[in-house]
C-alpha cells in the first residue's frame, strides 16, 4: 500500500501541469466557447520566449521574415543582453508579456472574427493556430529546443514521509503553485465582477449584453489570462516536463483536455483537481503495468493503459454527465459550409480519372520528373482518406479528429491478413497471421475500420461538436497506443512496421513500386484512381439520395431533423460507419504504396492536419477532397511542384507556418474552402478553351445533340488514344514537345471530327478573337505577375530559373486575381441579397440559433 | 429474369471474377515470399557468421602486424599512402587544387524543418566538406562533388519520397544522415545506389544489403556492446567496483527494442550463462542480474523510470538514447537523489551535449560516455597525431567552408564532415573514373588497415551477419570531469560479446 500512495504521489508534479492547462483551457472555453487545441502551442511560445530571453538574451517576435529581399525586412530578433544571458525576471516578465500578446492577437485576429462561427470553425482555427506556432516556433528558435533551467530549488527529500523513497522536492513546490494557481483563478472568476461577467457570458451571451457587458472585451481578457497562464505553468513545470519541444508541448492538450471535461469545462476547481488526479494515476499505471497486467488476459492493456487514461476518463465523465455538459451559447452561429448537391458527376470522375492516369504515365521512369510520379500516388492516397471527412464532416458535421486512425486500423489489420509468420523488409520479427490474399485481408481491415468507427460514433449520440472531437483526439491517442503500437495484438512494437504485400491483379502487379523499385508504377495509380472515382461516385450518389438528405438534416438541427422522423442516431451511425469504411480504404491503399506502415503514419497529428487541410481545400466538396490531397504532406503533388519548381528558394521552411496561416484565413474568409475558386476557374478555362479552339465548340455541341452517342464515343477513344499516344511517344526526350505534339495531334483530331460534324466551330477568325480578348483580360495582371516574378526572385534565392520563377508569378497574380473577383463578387451579391430582403427581415429570435451547433 | 436481376447477376459474376484474378495469381508475392526466406535463412546462418566474425575478430587482433601487411598489399600502394598522408595531415603527395572534372552528383536525405526532429547542421556539414575537397583536395578523383539535397520530415511517407526524388535525381552515391524509419533503402537498392549512413539507428540501418553505416561507433551495434562490456569490465577498476547489477533504461523506439533485446540484455545474459555464447567470456558472471526500463522518446516525465532504475540499487547504469532524451532521465535520476559517485553512469556518445553536461553540473561531473576515436570535437590542445589533424581539419575547414559557427561543435556537425571525407579517402583508393559504385565497392572491401577520418579504421568487409551494414563497431569511452571530456582508455570492440548467439530482435 505504501509502494501505491508513493506512486500517486510521484505523478502528482506532472497531474500539476495537466492541471494548470487544464484550467486554462476552461479559462478559454468560458471566454469564447473555442476549446483551443493550441493551448499547449501557446504554453511553448511563453516558455521558448522566456528561455531564450535567460539564456541567449534574444527575444523572438511570433512571426516570421518572409520578405524576399536581403535589405528589407521584418523586424522578428531582439537582442535584449549582448553577453548572452538575461536576468531571470526580467526574462519572466517579458515571457509573460509575449504571452499576453499573443492572447490578445489570437482573439482579435482569429476568434473575434469567428465569433459566430459553426464549432467546426473554430476547431479548425484553433488546429491552423497550433500549426502556425510549430511552424514559427522551429524557425525562430531553430531546432535544439531548449533543456529548460527549474526556476524552483532543486533538491532531494530522501525519505520522504516516512515512505522510506526519495522525491523531488521541486515536485512539492509545483504542486504548491497549482493550487495555489488555481484557487486564485477561482477566486478571481467566483469573488470579482469580471469573473461573474464571464460566467454571466458565458451562460447566456445576450443576457450579458442586455446587462451592459462586452462579451467580446470579457474574450479578450479571458484569452490573455488563459495564454499567460499556461506560460507560467510551463515555466514552472517545465522542468520536470524535460525536453521542451513544439510537438511534446502540444501533445499535452489531450490529457488537460480529459482533466478540463472532469470540471466540465466549467469548474476551474475540480479540472485541476482532474488535472492532478489524472497525473497521479497515469503514474501509478506506468510504474505497476508489468506487475498489474501480467497474465494472458490482461496483458494487452499493458502498453497502452496509461496513455488511454484520458479516453478512459473523458468515457467515464460523458456517462455520467452526459448532456449535463455545457454548450456555450452565443448570439448567433453560421451554418456549416455550404454542401451543394454534386453535378455532372460521371464527367468529373472521367476527367479526374483521365488526368491521373494521363499524368502517371507521363512520369513512369520521367528522369527527374519521376518524382511527380511518386506524387500522384501520394496523392491519391491522402484523396481517399479525405474523402472521409466530406461525408463525416461536411455532410454530417461531426468533428472527427481520428480519421487517421481508421486508416491505420484497416492498414494494420491487412498487414496481419496478410502476414505468414516471415520477417520482411525492415521488420525481422516474424509476425504470423493467416496469409490471405490483398482483396480479402483488405476487405477484413475496411471491415474492422466501419466496427470501429460505429463504436466511435455511439459517443456522437450524446454528443456534438468541440466535445465529440475531443472524443475523436482522446480516442486517436488511445488507438495509437493500445493496437498500433500494442506488440501483444500487432507482435509489433514501438512502431516497428508490417509489411504489406504487393497487390496483383490477374498476374499484373498493380503495386506502387515499379521493377527499379521507385514509387511510379502507373497502374497503382489506375488502381487507385478507379478506387478514388468509385468513392467519390458513391459519395456523390449519396449526397443525391433521401441519405444525403438526412444527413444534411441532421447536420443544420439534429432536434428538427428528430421531429421530421429521423432516427438521427442511426444517420450518425451510418456516416460514422462510411467515413470509417472510407478512411480504412484509404489506409489500406497507404500500405500498398508504402510496403511497410508504421505507426508513425496515423498519429493522431495526421489526423489534425488531414482536418484542416481537408478544410481549407473545401471539406464540403469531392473537388476538395482531392485537392486537399494534392496539397497536404511534404509528398503530395503541389509541394512537390513547388520543391522541384523552385529549389533554393528556401520555400520548404514556411511551408508549417504558411498553411497555419492559410488555415485560419480560410477559416475566417471563405469557409467553403480552395474547391469552389478551382471549380470555377476550371469551368471557366474549359468554357473559354472551347471557344479559342477551332472545332471544339462543334464537339461540345454534338455532346449534347442528338449524336451524342456517336459524340461520346469519339471521345473516349480520344482519350484512349491520347493517353496510348503519351506513352508511345516517349521517343521525343522534350518533355514541353512532347505535350505541345500530343496536344496538336489531339486538336487535329478534333478538327476531323467536327469537319465530320458539319463545320467548324468557333472558326479560325472567331479562335484568333477569343484569344485577343484572352489576352487584353488577362494580359495586363499576367504581366504584372511575370515581371514581379522575373524581378523578385533573383533577389532571394541564387538558383534562379528565368523560365519557371516569372511564369510562378504569373501564376499567383492570376490566383490572387481570381480570389479577389470572387470575394468581391459575393460580396456584392451579398449586398444586393440585403437590399432585397431589407423590407421583409424577420425579428431576431430572443434564444440564440441552434442552427451549425454541430 | 428480368433485366435487373441478369445486371446483377452479370455485376456479381464480374465482381467475382476481379476478386479471382486478384487473389488467383501470386508470382509477385511469391517472389517476396522467396526473398523474405532467403532473408530468414541469412538470419538463421547470422549467429554462426557472427561467431565466425568473433574468431576474426579474435585472429585479427592476435595477428594484427602480419595481417595488416598482408592486406595492405591489396590496395594500392600509392592510394594508400595519399590517404594516410591527408588523414596524418601531411600534405605530402596528397593532391590539392579546384576540382574541374565532371561533377559527380550525391544525393543528401536529410530530417530539415519538422518539429518533430530537424537536423540542419547535418547537411550544412556535409556541403561544407564538399566545398573544401572541391576547392582543395581535387574533388573525387578529380570530380567535383554536386550536393542534391532532400530534406524530410519526420514520417515514413517522407523518408520514401526523398528516396524517390533522388532516384529520380540520377545520383550515383545516396547519403542517409539519419532516419527514422529505414524504408528508403529498397527504394536506393532498386535503382542500384549506394547508400552511406551516417548515423545509423534503424535496424536496417545496421542490415539492409548495399548500405555502409559509416557512422562513428556503428550505431547500437557496437556501442551498445560496448556499454555492456565498459560496464562490466573496465569500469571496475575505474571505479574500484564489483557489478553484479545492472540498470539498462532504454530507447522504447522501433530501433531501441532491438537494439536492448539483442545487444544488451542478450550480452548481460552471455555473461551470467543463462545464454550461451562463444565469447571468451561467456558465463563470467553468474552472479550478474539486470533491469531493463523502457522509455519512450520525449516523454512527458522519467521520474517513474527513473525510481524504477534506483529501486533496483543498481552497481552501474548503462544508458543509450537521442540527445536531450539522455538528459531529462539523468535529471530525473538527479531529482531522486542520484549521484554518478554513488551509481556510475554510463551514456552512449549521442548523448553528447556539451550544454547539457555544463548546465548538469555537479551532477553531470564524473558520467562516462561512449565515442570513438578521433573524435573531430576534442579541443585541440593535448591531441596529437590523427586525432589532433583530424580534429583541426574539421574545426577550421568547416567553418571556413560555411558551416555557421553555433553549429560547429554538434554531434551531427562531425558526423556530416566526417562521413564526406571518409567519401573522399575512399575515392583516392579507386582507380580510374571515380563513381558512386566504385566508391562503394571500396567501403565495402575495408578491412580495417585503412585510417578513418574522425574513428575508427572502417571494416565493413568483416561485418557480421545480421548486421552486414555496419562497418564501424569499435568505440572508446570518456569521462567529463566538469570541464571537458577525457579519454579513458583504449578502444573496446565488443561485438565477440554477442558471438555464437541466435538473434533476438525482441
Amino acid at each position: 500500500m505504501q509502494d501505491i500512495i508513493f506512486d500517486l504521489i510521484s505523478g502528482l508534479g506532472l497531474g500539476a501541469l495537466f492541471a494548470m492547462l487544464a484550467a486554462g483551457l476552461v479559462v478559454s472555453y468560458k471566454g469564447s466557447g473555442v476549446i483551443n487545441f493550441a493551448h499547449g502551442a501557446l504554453a511553448m511560445y511563453g516558455m521558448f520566449t522566456f528561455d531564450s530571453a535567460w539564456n541567449r538574451g534574444e527575444i523572438f517576435l511570433p512571426w516570421v521574415d518572409f520578405l524576399p529581399t536581403d535589405w528589407l525586412n521584418i523586424p522578428v530578433r531582439i537582442t535584449v543582453a549582448s553577453d548572452g544571458t538575461w536576468e531571470m525576471v526580467p526574462s519572466l516578465i517579458v515571457a509573460l508579456l509575449m504571452a499576453a500578446f499573443l492572447g490578445l492577437c489570437v482573439h482579435f485576429l482569429i476568434f473575434r472574427p469567428l465569433r459566430n462561427a459553426a464549432p467546426l470553425g473554430k476547431v479548425v482555427a484553433s488546429v491552423g493556430l497550433l500549426l502556425y506556432l510549430q511552424g514559427v516556433a522551429l524557425l525562430n528558435f531553430g531546432n535544439s529546443f531548449p533543456q529548460p533551467r527549474s526556476v524552483v530549488p532543486d533538491e532531494v527529500i530522501t525519505n520522504f514521509l516516512g515512505l522510506g523513497k526519495p522525491y523531488p522536492r521541486n515536485s512539492i513546490y509545483v504542486v504548491g503553485f497549482a493550487i495555489l494557481f488555481g484557487l486564485v483563478l477561482w477566486a478571481g472568476y467566483r469573488f470579482t465582477k469580471f469573473g461573474l461577467a464571464t460566467r454571466a457570458a458565458a451562460g447566456n451571451e445576450k443576457g450579458a449584453i442586455l446587462l451592459g457587458y462586452s462579451p467580446q472585451t470579457l474574450a479578450a481578457v479571458n484569452w490573455v489570462i488563459a495564454s499567460v497562464t499556461a506560460t507560467l505553468a510551463v515555466i514552472v513545470v517545465g522542468p520536470i516536463q524535460g525536453t521542451i519541444t513544439p510537438i511534446g508541448l502540444s501533445a499535452l492538450i489531450v490529457p488537460a483536455l480529459a482533466a478540463a471535461l472532469i470540471g466540465s469545462l466549467r469548474s476551474i476547481p475540480i479540472a485541476m483537481a482532474g488535472g492532478l488526479a489524472l497525473g497521479s494515476v497515469r503514474t501509478m499505471l506506468e510504474l505497476n503495468k508489468a506487475s498489474w497486467f501480467d497474465n494472458p488476459g490482461l496483458r494487452w492493456l499493458e502498453n497502452g493503459v496509461a496513455a488511454a487514461l484520458p479516453l478512459i476518463v473523458i468515457i467515464v465523465v460523458l456517462v455520467l454527465r452526459g448532456k449535463g455538459l455545457p454548450i456555450r451559447g452565443s448570439v448567433e452561429e453560421r451554418r456549416l459550409p455550404l454542401a451543394p448537391v454534386p453535378r455532372r458527376m460521371y464527367e468529373h470522375a472521367l476527367v479526374w480519372v483521365t488526368a491521373l492516369t494521363l499524368l502517371a504515365f507521363v512520369f513512369e521512369n520521367a528522369g527527374d520528373r519521376t518524382r511527380f510520379a511518386n506524387a500522384l500516388q501520394n496523392g491519391l492516397v491522402l484523396a481517399i482518406i479525405m474523402l472521409s471527412l466530406v461525408i463525416l464532416t461536411g455532410y454530417v458535421g461531426q468533428i472527427s479528429l481520428m480519421q487517421m486512425s481508421f486508416a491505420g486500423i484497416a492498414a494494420f489489420f491487412t498487414a496481419r491478413m496478410m502476414a505468414d509468420g516471415i520477417g520482411r523488409g525492415s521488420n525481422l520479427s516474424p509476425v504470423t497471421g493467416p496469409g490471405l490474399a490483398w482483396p480479402i485481408a483488405g476487405l477484413i481491415g475496411i471491415a474492422v475500420a466501419v466496427l470501429v468507427g460505429i463504436v466511435v460514433g455511439l459517443p456522437a449520440l450524446r454528443i456534438r461538436g468541440v466535445q465529440l472531437a475531443v472524443v475523436t483526439i482522446a480516442t486517436a491517442v488511445a488507438i495509437q497506443s493500445l493496437y498500433l503500437e500494442n506488440e501483444f495484438i500487432t507482435q509489433l512494437r514501438a512502431g516497428i512496421p508490417a509489411y504489406v504485400k504487393d497487390p496483383t491483379f490477374f498476374g499484373v502487379d498493380i503495386g506502387a513500386r515499379s521493377e527499379r523499385q521507385q514509387n511510379e508504377n502507373p497502374l497503382f495509380v489506375l488502381f487507385g484512381g478507379a478506387v478514388l472515382a468509385l468513392c467519390a461516385l458513391g459519395i456523390a450518389n449519396i449526397r443525391r439520395t433521401g441519405v444525403g438528405r438526412r444527413f444534411l438534416a441532421v447536420r443544420a438541427n439534429e432536434r428538427a431533423a428528430a421531429s421530421a422522423g429521423i432516427n438521427v442516431a442511426r444517420t450518425k451511425l451510418l456516416a460514422f460507419a462510411m467515413s470509417a469504411g472510407i478512411a480504412g480504404l484509404g489506409g489500406v491503399m497507404l500500405g500498398f504504396k508504402q510496403v511497410e506502415v508504421s505507426s508513425a503514419n496515423f498519429v493522431y497529428g495526421g489526423s489534425l492536419a488531414i482536418l484542416a487541410t481537408a478544410y481549407l481545400a473545401g471539406i464540403t466538396s469531392i473537388n476538395g477532397a482531392i485537392i486537399g490531397g494534392m496539397l497536404l504532406s511534404a509528398g503530395a503533388l503541389i509541394p512537390t511542384f513547388s520543391n522541384y519548381m523552385f529549389a533554393g528558394t528556401n520555400i520548404d521552411s514556411y511551408i508549417g507556418a504558411l498553411t497555419g496561416l492559410g488555415i485560419i484565413v480560410t477559416a475566417i474568409v471563405h469557409p467553403e474552402g480552395v474547391a469552389p475558386f478551382f471549380g470555377e476557374g476550371i469551368r471557366h478555362a474549359g468554357d473559354w478553351l472551347v471557344g479559342a479552339i477551332p472545332g471544339a465548340e462543334t464537339v461540345r455541341t454534338e455532346y449534347r445533340g442528338p449524336r451524342k452517342n456517336a459524340v461520346k464515343a469519339f471521345m473516349a477513344a480520344l482519350v484512349v488514344g491520347t493517353a496510348l499516344f503519351l506513352y508511345n511517344a516517349k521517343f521525343v526526350e522534350n518533355v514541353y514537345l512532347w505535350v505541345v505534339i500530343t496536344a496538336f495531334f489531339v486538336w487535329i483530331v478534333i478538327l476531323i471530327a467536327a469537319v465530320i460534324l458539319g463545320g467548324i466551330s468557333p472558326t479560325f477568325g472567331e479562335a484568333g478573337t477569343a484569344w485577343i480578348g484572352w489576352g487584353k483580360r488577362f494580359g495586363p495582371t499576367a504581366l504584372v505577375g511575370y515581371v514581379a516574378g522575373w524581378l523578385i526572385w533573383p533577389i532571394r534565392v541564387d538558383t534562379y530559373s528565368k523560365l519557371w520563377m516569372p511564369l510562378l508569378g504569373v501564376g499567383i497574380a492570376l490566383f490572387i486575381r481570381s480570389i479577389v473577383r470572387q470575394i468581391r463578387g459575393s460580396a456584392e451579391k451579398e449586398a444586393a441579397a440585403a437590399v432585397d430582403n431589407s423590407d421583409d427581415t424577420p425579428e431576431p429570435s430572443t434564444e440564440p440559433s441552434l442552427a451549425g451547433v454541430n | 429474369m428480368s433485366k435487373r436481376s441478369t445486371r446483377r447477376v452479370v455485376a456479381g459474376l464480374a465482381a467475382l471474377a476481379l476478386v479471382a484474378g486478384a487473389c488467383g495469381s501470386d508470382s509477385a508475392t511469391e517472389s517476396v515470399e522467396d526473398a523474405a526466406d532467403d532473408v530468414v535463412s541469412d538470419v538463421e546462418d547470422g549467429a554462426d557468421d557472427v561467431a565466425d566474425a568473433a574468431e576474426d575478430v579474435a585472429d585479427d587482433a592476435a595477428g594484427a602486424a602480419e595481417d595488416v601487411a598482408d592486406e595492405v598489399e591489396d590496395v594500392a600502394d600509392d592510394a594508400v599512402d595519399d590517404v594516410e598522408d591527408v588523414v596524418d595531415g601531411d600534405s605530402g603527395d596528397a593532391p590539392s587544387g579546384e576540382a574541374t572534372g565532371e561533377p559527380i552528383k550525391i544525393g543528401v536525405q536529410n530530417l530539415e524543418g519538422d518539429p518533430n526532429g530537424s537536423f540542419p547542421e547535418y547537411s550544412l556539414a556535409i556541403q561544407a566538406a564538399s566545398d573544401y575537397i572541391n576547392a582543395e583536395l581535387d574533388g573525387l578523383g578529380g570530380r567535383p562533388i554536386e550536393i542534391e539535397l532532400c530534406k524530410s520530415v519526420v514520417s515514413p511517407d517522407d523518408s520514401q519520397r526523398c528516396a524517390n526524388e533522388l532516384s529520380a535525381d540520377g545520383v550515383e552515391l545516396a547519403l542517409s544522415t539519419l532516419n527514422f524509419f529505414g524504408n528508403h533503402f529498397s527504394i536506393y537498392q532498386g535503382s542500384d545506389i549506394p547508400v552511406i549512413v551516417g548515423t545509423p539507428i534503424t535496424l536496417a540501418d545496421f542490415t539492409a544489403e548495399g548500405v555502409f553505416s559509416i557512422g562513428a561507433g556503428g550505431g547500437c551495434l557496437g556501442v551498445h556492446t560496448g556499454l555492456v562490456q565498459f560496464a562490466t569490465g573496465e569500469i571496475e577498476a575505474l571505479e574500484e567496483i564489483t557489478v553484479n547489477k545492472v540498470a539498462v533504461p532504454w530507447a522504447d523506439t522501433p530501433p531501441g527494442v532491438v537494439c536492448y533485446n539483442d545487444l544488451e540484455a542478450k550480452p548481460l545474459d552471455v555473461l551470467n550463462g543463462t545464454t550461451p555464447g562463444e565469447s571468451a567470456r561467456a558465463g563470467e558472471k553468474p552472479e550478474l542480474t539486470y533491469v531493463g526500463v523502457p522509455i519512450l522518446p520525449a516523454s512527458a516525465d522519467v521520474t517513474p523510470q527513473a525510481t524504477e532504475v534506483l529501486d533496483f540499487d543498481p552497481d552501474v547504469i548503462i544508458y543509450s538514447a537521442q540527445g536531450a532524451d539522455c538528459w531529462n532521465f539523468v535529471n530525473a535520476l538527479g531529482r531522486l537523489g542520484w549521484n554518478p559517485e554513488e551509481t556510475p553512469l554510463v551514456l552512449s556518445g549521442a548523448c553528447t551535449d556539451f550544454d547539457a553536461l555544463a548546465a548538469a553540473g555537479d551532477l553531470s561531473k564524473g558520467i562516462y560516455l561512449t565515442s570513438t576515436e578521433n573524435g573531430l570535437l576534442s579541443p585541440l590542445d593535448g591531441l596529437e597525431g590523427q586525432h589532433l589533424d583530424n580534429a583541426s581539419t574539421f574545426q577550421t575547414k568547416a567553418p571556413e567552408y560555411g558551416m555557421p559557427e553555433d553549429l560547429l561543435f554538434t554531434g551531427f556537425a562531425t558526423a556530416g564532415f566526417g562521413m564526406m571525407m571518409n567519401i573522399w579517402q575512399m575515392a583516392q583508393t579507386v582507380d580510374g573514373e571515380v563513381t558512386g559504385q566504385k566508391i562503394a565497392d571500396a567501403f565495402a572491401s575495408t578491412d580495417g588497415s585503412l585510417p578513418a577520418f574522425g574513428g575508427s579504421p572502417l571494416d565493413c568487409s568483416n561485418a557480421p551477419a545480421p548486421y552486414v551494414a555496419v562497418c564501424s563497431a569499435p568505440i572508446t569511452v570518456t569521462q567529463w570531469d566538469g570541464t571537458q571530456l577525457n579519454q579513458i582508455g583504449g578502444t573496446i570492440n565488443a561485438i565477440d560479446l554477442v558471438a555464437g548467439t541466435e538473434l533476438r530482435p525482441g
